[in-house]
């Protein structure tokens, strides 16, 4: 697993959570499983820090957390709430933007730079 | 993270700041990520003792999330979050305590005279009633 340099991931996991969560409602070990498997393993949060994550996002107003009891154990399930949504869009086009901008440079030939 | 330590966290996290009520919702979470990671890597094949060990280092370290709290400026209690009025205050309170326990020194020092004074009075009186029944 390669390790993730945090600076290079701002925004990343923020928006992660908020497309996972915008298909369905999860459960934070439920959603830091969605992550490795919808990035391929390629991103992996940290178990315990997507918390503060979701929390924080919760406090902003774009998730909402209920409990829920399911095969008899109580879990609180998060889900993208409309604020949430409008956040998403603005982080996902921003994301394509800087993905597109990192691409063309990449997409360079080096000697052609100097 | 072991499970004794998910449990002393929110008595570390509201000491550093966090909201009671986000700290014991995060416990309570932690707690139900931990049994899902244990359950997940016994199903795998592993002791009960492997899966807690590798549940608790998938979990990762307390002061890495207790540092990631400590961040989320509102997720921090009331007073952690206002901390000009916490440092406005710190004087105001210091001094105040300070005047209050001067006021508690000498209120009992004013009630230790009074009980010495009734003690010296009446003791002088009945040495007077004495002299007066001796005469």
């Amino acid at each position: 697993m390669a390790k993730t340099n945090p600076p290079f991931m701002s925004g990343v996991p923020e928006l992660l959570l908020l497309r996972l969560l915008g298909q369905r409602e999860m459960y934070g070990y439920e959603l830091v499983r969605s992550v490795r498997l919808a990035t391929n393993e390629s991103i992996r949060l940290g178990e315990g820090v997507i918390y503060p994550a979701l929390h924080s996002l919760e406090k902003a107003g774009a998730l909402k957390a209920r409990r829920k009891t399911v095969n008899g154990r109580s879990r609180v399930y998060y889900a993208l709430t409309a604020t949430g949504e409008k956040r998403m869009t603005a982080l996902l086009s921003e994301w394509q933007r800087i993905e597109s901008g990192v691409r063309n440079a990449l997409e360079v030939p080096l000697n052609a730079t100097t | 993270m072991q499970r004794l330590e998910i449990l002393e966290l929110e008595q570390r996290l509201v000491r550093r700041g966090t909201a009671r009520h986000v700290a014991r919702r995060t416990v309570e979470e932690l707690y139900d990520h931990f049994e899902d990671l244990v359950d997940y890597h016994r199903r795998a094949g592993l002791s009960d003792d492997a899966a807690e060990r590798l549940a608790a280092s998938d979990l990762g370290d307390s002061e890495i999330l207790t540092s990631a709290y400590r961040e989320q400026q509102e997720l921090k209690g009331f007073l952690a979050r206002q901390e000009w009025l916490s440092a406005g205050f710190a004087p105001v309170l210091a001094v105040g305590h300070s005047i209050d326990q001067k006021l508690a020194g000498a209120a009992s020092r004013w009630l230790a005279g009074l009980v010495a004074a009734s003690v010296v009075t009446a003791s002088i009186m009945l040495l007077l009633q004495m002299s007066i029944t001796v005469a």
